[in-house]
């Protein structure tokens, strides 16, 4: 007997589904440490290991809004030509990074610490409980290029928010709104 | 007692009708997924689709193990006042409509997201109507005229042109031009009319004709009858005991709706201390929120209104408050057996009277209609000397500056050939006037049409130039909304398009023409700062310098030079008219706004479009409303088609029957039927305006003679209500004011007390709780446009609503008692009542909607997997499912998505969403109470619907702390839950609703 087309589709969708199932057994593996390590490289090679690092300059100098707001927010280009109009001019990178802000256009920087759209971290009340930004984000200043270190998954934001000594909240909708 | 009293929702519900009751158990009213057979063929049975959706999965996620990549644009120089993430709000004011209320602009990052009642302002007091919430969605509205147009054919859109050209063109045009007319709606902007004023002075026989389709023409005509000065006084429901209003909807549409209901609400109230309450009788021929807040209320037909004026006029004098002989002599027709032969209702106008009587002074009779009933009406008003207490003539108001005569100049003008040059700003008078106005044939004969305005619409394609307008929230401007109390207008966003605002347009052609007086001036901001120097800078006798009494003016949004004196006018000099009421069989019709979709300039706003009337329940469409004995009469059902036809006109509308009113009145809403709106207006329902009579003695929005025929053709209407019932469990709560006053708990004597299984959760810190005032709730709509825009709730299309797919988070319930002939009215908003022991909760397989600590039954949308459980097993019916991707319309929805709240996740389709008791706002000022170190205050926490409640119905905070107002009403006698019974233990509260009058 000829198969049906039913038999066939059966079996395609035998296949599909222990596709389904590997794959998703391998997501859940390596997909969100995936991101972990992750260090694109930037438009511009911004040093946090020079700046940060040798010459000491707070986290907070430049990512300004981190303890007023959910978002730590990459500085505005007139932060980096506060220094950069008179320091090191001549080097080929600031000529990019000047060439940039004459022209009025911002840098395309690659989001290395990407949260998902329906989490809402916020930047502001952990700086305020004295979460040091190395704690989520490691050692900065000795990066040279910024990778991510720590898995940022939600697994690992609730070990910390369970620990009983931080008295932190551990509501769904302390994050997802 | 009360498990007697029958509450419905529908007239099937009424009649038990049994396809309504199987469907009222439904959550679902349809099977999406094996209908819609008809059209395409396409059969999708449960088990195919399943199938389908694994193969299709599991292909999806084969590939996405590495995350996209997202970039991050930083500012290249940040403004000073923005920082990322927090929002600014700046004081301005509402440009909606002409009431001009005091607004707050909600910014994020530059960007517009949110308008708000100014707190501040001393009219709106943080009100603020559904129609000026949606002003967001206009801004970001992607069919606005993004740059200026010239026509070469009228009636066909024009070809994009440059500023400079057409200014140069225009200019030389009006230059030459020997009569100019400024045609315009009421421009409530102190600042604009003297600019108006200048640059109409440097042409030939310049001239300003205001014009409001939905207006108050006919009141400032009849004051100036009555007593000499055309002036729209202020109404002061606050101050009255007694409010007869003779079709007048001051809750929904009339003059200032805001306003009224901060007014009326206040006298609504109740308390230990407070046991009085106002008493609101209206004579209604449609049925609008304020006949529903009545507490008596008499239905009439459209054209009773005169009558129903002079009857009370009649009665009073009986009761010894005297008139003039002229007057006497009128009100004799109008006493007594008369009132039988003239069809009223004599026992409601003598118990109005006799209220009337009892409230001197402290009263208040209002009414839309024709002049001879606004002159009947100020008579009633001065007779019962509410002149300086309740109507208050110091000043006056300027929110509507209409005048029909002018318009009726205007348009012989224009017909006789005289008028060279017509510039239109804002009114869409193409649509909006009536066919007989003979508007249409004078325009032709103008040489030189231009329109200013931010869309094109049906008057900007008769137009040679037309000249994109800023929104009011791009544009710089002022508002003077009553004599001496000023607000600001600043502009949120730099404009989205290549617009410029009016003002400024005036100015460049001005300059271009060569305008003595304008050729100084800078721009239109300068020019505004200068006027305020000058006139109200002065007025205001601040003794700091100009410019920071600017700069607090602008900070404030509101500078308020009122005496705060009420003052009266002189002698009513007004005659009666002897007129002959018609006694006629013949069906009559009326034609109404809306609280929506209103005049109809905001007919391409979804938000509004998908706003159900609140006391029909029907959105996306008007219709011919008529009651049930005459719908029984002509053999209609709901949706039946109906052609009507008045005069010359005629049209086909389908039909709706609508409980409490006259057997001899079809009501139809005005603001439908729009040709040129854009993707969303265009084409919603039908244009009754065209119905309407124009006159020298202004408009009537009534057809005295209508005849209706059923065509036997069927129409579908949209309403959210039909599925959404309660199924006759007590879930509304009233009882009268003297029961009330006799035993605080009246109406809600049964209460239950029930244990639970389920462990009782415990709250240390705060518990959020909501408790809401329906005696205070008058059902205006606001609150569901402030949720849709605070929590991006998305519009689903009338197709959308009729499968009971709309996605509103607060809706507000609408029942009716008694009978339909008559009936009482309730409104109820609804929303999730964030239960203790939620029914949502314990069904959902993924936990997806789980209770946290502060008392909030959360829906997390990343776990939620759609499997609507949690939706069947709520009694309230307040959860909404994504069925399609709403809030992703791709690319062409530019700018659409800038109106977004980025403090809330955008769903996508297959998830379960509702009301979070906007969990971002108890996040923000948790965040402010942090930084200060101290707790959350009480009132701190302003939920959307509570911000934008025109009544102060709504009541949110903590619960735990007993000293809280959302505590102490919680403790009410008059409190109860919906559905106690079933022992959900709700977060929300409801006050019962105390009339004052008998019940139904």
């Amino acid at each position: 007997m000829k198969p049906n087309g039913f038999a066939r589709s059966k079996a395609l969708v035998t296949v599909l589904v222990l596709l389904f199932v590997i794959g998703g057994v391998a997501y859940a593996f390596y997909g969100p440490q995936k991101n972990q390590g992750y260090a694109p490289e930037q438009p511009i090679p911004f040093s946090h290991k020079l700046h940060a690092g040798k010459y000491n300059i707070p986290c907070m100098y430049c990512h300004v809004s981190a303890e007023k707001s959910r978002h730590a927010t990459v500085p505005a280009m007139n932060v980096c030509m506060n220094c950069h109009r008179l320091v090191k001019t001549d080097s080929p990178l600031i000529k990019k990074l000047t060439e940039y802000y004459t022209e009025g256009k911002p840098i395309p920087w690659i989001k290395v610490h990407d949260l998902p759209e329906f989490t809402y971290f916020n930047h502001a009340r952990h700086v305020a409980r004295g979460v040091k930004c190395q704690t989520c984000h490691g050692e900065v200043q000795d990066m040279s290029r910024v990778k991510q270190v720590a898995p940022l998954t939600m697994g690992w934001c609730v070990n910390c928010h369970r620990q009983p000594q931080y008295n932190a909240p551990t509501n769904c909708d302390t994050c997802h709104r | 007692m009360e498990t007697e009293k029958k509450y419905w929702a529908t007239l099937e519900h009424f009649a038990e009708d049994p396809t309504f009751l199987e469907n009222a158990g439904k959550e679902f009213i349809s099977s999406p997924l094996v209908e819609d057979s008809g059209g395409s063929g396409v059969k999708l049975a449960r088990r195919d689709f399943m199938k389908l959706m694994a193969a299709s999965t599991a292909l999806a996620s084969s590939a996405c193990f590495q995350k996209p990549m997202h970039k991050i644009l930083p500012y290249v120089n940040q403004p000073q006042e923005v920082t990322f993430g927090v929002a600014n709000y700046y004081a301005s004011t509402c440009t909606e409509c002409s009431s001009g209320c005091g607004t707050l602009v909600k910014t994020r990052e530059g960007r517009p997201i949110k308008l708000e009642g100014n707190p501040d302002h001393p009219m709106n007091k943080g009100g603020l109507c559904a129609r000026g919430q949606a002003g967001i969605l206009s801004l970001y509205d992607p069919d606005r005229l993004r740059y200026p147009l010239k026509s070469t054919k009228r009636g066909q859109a024009g070809d994009k042109a440059a500023w400079e050209n057409i200014d140069s063109e225009v200019a030389g045009k009006l230059k030459n031009a020997k009569h100019v007319r400024l045609l315009s709606e009421t421009i409530n902007s102190p600042s604009t009319l003297k600019l108006t004023k200048e640059f109409l002075g440097g042409l030939n026989d310049g001239h300003h004709v205001v014009y409001d389709a939905i207006g108050a023409s006919n009141i400032l005509d009849a004051q100036e009858m009555s007593f000499g000065h055309r002036m729209l006084p202020r109404y002061k429901f606050d101050k009255a005991d007694v409010i007869v209003s003779i079709d007048a909807d001051f809750l929904g549409t009339w003059i200032s709706p805001v306003e009224f209901s901060k007014q009326f609400s206040s006298t609504r109230k109740l308390s230990k201390k407070k046991k009085t309450l106002s008493q609101l009788i209206t004579f209604e021929s449609a049925m609008t929120i304020t006949g529903t807040n009545a507490d008596q209320r008499t239905p009439i037909r459209p054209t009773d209104g005169l009558s129903v004026a002079l009857a009370i006029a009649a009665e009073l004098n009986a009761h010894g408050l005297s008139v003039d002989a002229g007057a006497g002599e009128v009100l004799k027709g109008f006493r007594g057996e008369a009132l039988a032969s003239l069809g009223l209702d004599g026992k409601a106008i003598k118990e109005a009277a006799e209220a009337l009587m009892k409230a001197q002074g402290k009263s208040l009779v209002v009414a839309s209609g024709n002049v001879d009933t606004q002159v009947a009406v100020n008579l009633i008003n001065h007779m019962l000397k509410n002149d300086g207490a309740t109507v208050d003539y110091s000043g006056g108001s300027l929110q509507f500056q209409g005048d029909n005569k002018a318009l009726a100049k205007l348009i012989k003008e224009m017909n006789d050939g005289l008028i060279d040059a017509l510039i239109i700003y804002k009114a869409n008078p193409v649509y909006s006037l009536p066919k007989n106005s003979g508007f249409e044939s004078g325009l032709a004969k103008v040489a030189t049409v231009m329109y200013v305005g931010t869309d094109l619409n049906e008057t900007a394609l008769q137009a040679d130039y037309v000249l994109a307008d800023h929104h009011g929230l791009e544009a710089w401007g002022d508002a003077e909304p009553h004599v001496g109390l000023y607000s600001l207008q600043q502009p949120t966003i730099r404009p989205l398009f290549d617009t410029r605002s009016f003002q400024d347009s005036l100015l460049a052609l001005g300059k271009v023409g060569g305008n003595a007086k304008l050729k100084a001036v800078e721009d239109w901001h300068s020019y505004i700062q200068k006027n305020w120097q000058d006139t109200v800078f002065k007025s205001h006798g601040s003794k700091t310098s100009f410019l920071s009494f600017w700069e607090s003016s602008l900070r404030d949004g509101v500078c308020d030079t009122r005496s705060g004196k009420t003052s009266s006018t002189g002698a009513f000099k007004g005659s009666l008219k002897a007129v002959k009421p018609p006694v006629s069989t013949e069906m009559q019709a009326v034609y109404y706004a809306q609280v929506g979709n209103h005049d109809g300039s905001m007919a391409n706003n979804a938000w509004l479009q998908e706003l159900p009337d609140p006391v029909t329940r029907i959105c996306w469409d008007n219709y011919a409303s008529v009651s049930p004995a005459t719908a029984k009469k002509l053999g209609l059902l709901d949706g039946d088609m109906v052609q009507i036809k008045s005069g010359d006109n005629s049209m086909e509308i389908p039909a709706h029957v609508q409980p409490g009113l006259h057997n001899q009145t079809i009501a139809i809403a005005l603001g439908y039927g729009r040709e040129s709106a854009g993707k969303i207006g265009t084409g919603v329902g039908k244009n009754i305006f065209k119905f309407t009579n124009f006159s020298e003695r202004g408009f009537e929005f009534v057809s005295p003679e209508i005849k209706i025929a059923k065509t036997g053709e069927k129409y579908v209407l949209a309403t959210p209500q039909q599925h959404q019932t309660l199924e006759g469990r007590p879930i509304v709560k009233e009882a009268t004011l003297a029961e009330w006053i006799k035993s605080p708990n009246a109406g809600n004597e049964e209460k239950e007390n029930l244990t639970t299984v389920w462990p009782v959760h415990k709250y240390e810190g705060y518990r959020w709780a909501m408790a809401i005032d329906m005696n205070s709730c008058t059902g205006c709509n606001a609150c569901v446009i402030g949720c849709q825009s605070e929590n991006n709730v998305p519009v689903v299309g009338k197709d959308g609503v009729s499968r009971g797919r709309i996605m509103h988070w607060i809706r507000i319930d609408r029942y009716y008692t008694g009978t339909p002939d008559n009936p009482q009215v309730v409104h109820q908003p609804m929303l999730c009542q964030h239960c203790e022991n939620a029914p949502c909760e314990t069904v959902c397989p993924v936990i997806a909607t789980m209770h946290d600590s502060e008392g909030i039954n959360a829906q997390i949308y990343n776990r939620c997997v759609g499997t609507r459980y949690c939706a069947n097993n709520c009694p309230y019916k307040v959860r909404r499912f994504n069925w399609f991707e709403y809030n992703f319309g791709g690319q062409n929805r530019y700018p659409t998505t800038m109106a977004q709240n980025p403090e809330v996740t955008v769903r996508s389709r297959g998830v379960m969403e509702k009301c979070s008791f906007c969990i971002q706002r108890i996040h923000d000022s948790r965040n402010v109470a942090k930084n200060m170190g101290r707790p959350i205050k009480d009132g701190e926490v302003k939920t959307a619907c509570q911000q934008s409640c025109p009544s102060d119905a709504i009541v949110f905070g903590n619960i735990n702390d007993p000293t809280s107002e959302v505590a102490q009403m919680a403790k009410d006698p008059r409190a109860f839950h919906v559905l106690e019974e079933l022992n959900t233990r709700p977060s929300v509260t409801y006050l019962t609703k105390i009339r004052n009058g008998e019940m139904a």
